[in-house]
């Protein structure tokens, strides 16, 4: 399946969104919220401090709405609202394990119509770039996945671990944690995710149009 | 790294303070560990837990639920063995008794962290007591002598069984690395490091032994996963145990446990909420020092057990199934002028069939287990479980040194309650 075109401003009528900022989005975001880790993680504010190396091909840097020629990249350069980074490590077997799940939610959302405003990021945590690229082919990611040798996102999670799926929602300048799986995403935690994530999405398209 | 040193500082204390354990698959407990003992004993392919990964495959700590952080587990295991044992001189008497003791502690622990920042090498180690057997039928109706109305110099008395009181407690430290390969591909080695003591009713007599134990754990997919482990003989020799040829003076006796070798497959069905593993071992008794001797056959041991995820990330349900056949090869028919000879000392026949059957009565061979498992929070779970081993009886029908008809009986039952806590950091 190819990737999505970058995000843009599309009118809601059928398949299409639009996706924006809310001005009601924060509250939303508290309502809709659920989080394996527990409240104070879902209100932290995410900065931009930490970077990842820019994905080499055209098309992966156009997903995430990436100039051509940047090296480098932060989460909160990806022009898209809603971000989902799907933290892995090539020799984490719950990762592997997880890999079809996290493709289960990949693909709802794009069937969705919210796939413009809601993009996927994997993270190799520890990962040299062969190890990520290797990861993300032998498990068909259809989104891009960039290496993180050093760890790199520890700075902003200290007890971050492998098989971690956070969803953030950009507020402003930062983007804010939404959701966060921790372990073992099973088929049944993807879907439940995906309803999520779609109707929060949509809610704050909606709220968008009407502000 | 102050962190890892309190731990393994802790472990001593559980380390020296050894008990009795009794006997499950002849002389060793079917698993270690709350998760692998409720799970019928298994744990070579896909073990959940780090005492039971340094205890079934070291390479597996690779492969853990945890593998990319440190866990550290508290276990206990309660064992309530029921052993009876009688003696039936037809026309004469029959004596019978039950082993006094009834609980016993068994603790272990078990600690699993990654020793690069990639987490490709693992360092493990486990304390536990693995094995034991003992019965005590001091002051019971089998600790007697009998009559023997010979003359001079013939002595008047002779004790009418040996092995009235056996005591064979052994404490294992096992510190083990593990590196994985490749993704898919793991390899492990652990270190067995004994201590045991052996009382024969003349003292307690030391014992150290050592071995290794080295495993692999392949995962062809991420649902199916197999593992291999071998476990080398592990010999200590006992001073001054017991009078074997009844010359005065108390003789030493070699045991080993003996060189395993085991294989296990895992498959997780229904989107990983049922994991359910198969385990079989050889055990080889027949060449291991002091059971050769004792007449153990090899023992092909088969575990099956099953986790099934009621609550997905919060609450497991687990059960499992456990057979090896008795070791304990059953004699019938010696005379009453028979002797046996062990380890270079000989005896009378009747009194060594009394001390392998009465003294070490390793009949067990049908396990059942159930167990719950909870994840309290991320960093703490705790896991409770059963185990029942059913009844089996052995007898054996020969003639006591006096000439008369003799046919003695073992029997034993237990009963084991296991809990754990794990702390992941």
């Amino acid at each position: 399946m190819p990737l999505p075109a970058p995000a843009k401003r599309l009118t809601f009528r059928g398949n299409t969104v639009r996706c924006g900022m809310s001005k009601f989005v924060h509250g939303l975001a508290g309502l809709l919220l659920f989080s394996a880790v527990g409240a104070e993680d879902a209100a932290l504010p995410v900065s931009s401090g930490v970077t990842f190396p820019a994905p080499a091909q055209p098309e992966q840097r156009q997903y995430l709405g990436l100039p051509a020629g940047a090296a480098e990249f932060s989460l909160a350069d990806v022009q898209a609202d809603w971000l989902v980074v799907d933290v892995f490590d090539m020799y984490c077997h719950i990762c592997q394990q997880s890999a079809p799940a996290v493709r289960r939610l990949y693909d709802a959302i794009q069937k969705a119509g919210v796939g413009d405003c809601v993009r996927f990021l994997g993270v190799g945590l520890g990962d040299s770039p062969l190890e990520a690229s290797t990861y993300a082919r032998r498990f068909k990611l259809e989104f891009p996945a960039v290496p993180d040798r050093a760890k790199r996102l520890r700075k902003m999670f200290p007890r971050l671990r492998a098989s971690t799926l956070i969803v953030f929602h950009r507020v402003g300048n930062t983007r804010q944690i939404f959701i966060r799986h921790q372990g073992l995403l099973r088929k049944k935690d993807a879907d439940q995710l995906a309803e999520k994530i779609i109707a929060a999405a949509r809610d704050s398209t909606t709220d968008s149009d009407h502000s | 790294m102050k962190k890892i040193t309190r731990i393994l500082a802790g472990l001593l204390p559980v380390a020296l303070a050894s008990t009795p354990a009794f006997a499950t698959n002849g002389d060793n407990l079917i698993g270690v560990g709350a998760v692998s003992r409720t799970m019928g004993g298994v744990g070579i392919a896909n073990p959940q837990d780090a005492v039971s990964a340094v205890f079934a495959n070291p390479a597996a700590m690779c492969f853990g639920p945890v593998c990319d952080i440190s866990e550290f587990d508290f276990e206990g295991t309660i064992f309530i063995p029921k052993i009876n044992a009688s003696v039936n001189l037809p026309g004469l008497a029959k004596f019978s008794a039950d082993s006094k003791g009834h609980v016993y502690p068994i603790p272990a622990i078990g600690l699993s962290i990654p020793l690069d920042e990639a987490q490709r090498w693992r360092f493990g180690l486990a304390a536990y007591g693995v094995t034991g057997l003992g019965v005590d039928y001091r002051d019971t109706s089998l600790d007697q002598s009998l009559k023997t109305g010979l003359p001079a110099p013939a002595p008047a008395e002779v004790p009418l069984i040996a092995g009235e009181y056996t005591s064979l407690q052994i404490m294992k430290f096992a510190p083990s690395v593990a590196y994985q390969v490749t993704d898919q591909f793991s390899v492990g080695l652990a270190v067995h490091l004994n201590y045991a003591t052996l009382d024969l009713r003349n003292g307690s007599s030391p014992g150290y032994g050592i071995g290794v134990q080295p495993g692999l754990v392949y995962r062809p997919t991420p649902e199916l996963s197999v593992g291999l482990i071998y476990i080398s003989p592990q010999s200590s020799s006992y001073s001054q145990v017991v009078d074997f040829d009844g010359d005065g003076h108390s003789d030493d006796l070699k045991l080993a446990a003996p060189q395993q070798v085991g294989l296990g497959i895992g498959y997780e069905f229904f989107d990983h909420t049922l994991m359910v593993e198969g385990n079989v071992k050889w055990l080889n008794w027949s060449n291991a020092h002091g059971y050769e001797d004792f007449d153990w056959e090899d023992q092909w041991v088969f575990g099956l057990g099953a986790q099934y995820a009621l609550i997905p990330g919060k609450l497991y349900l687990r059960g499992g199934y456990n057979y090896g056949k008795n070791p304990v090869q059953e004699h019938n028919g010696w005379a009453p002028t028979d002797v046996t000879t062990v380890q270079g000392k000989t005896m009378p026949t009747y009194y060594y069939e009394t001390f392998r059957l009465i003294g070490f009565p390793a009949l067990l061979e049908h396990h059942l287990t159930v167990g719950l498992g909870y994840e309290i929070s991320e960093v703490v779970s705790a896991d409770v479980g059963f185990m029942y081993g059913f009844s089996n009886s052995m007898s054996q029908t020969g003639s006591t040194p006096l000439g008369g008809s003799v046919t003695m009986e073992s029997t034993l039952e237990e009963y084991g309650v296991d809990f754990s806590l794990k702390f992941r950091f």
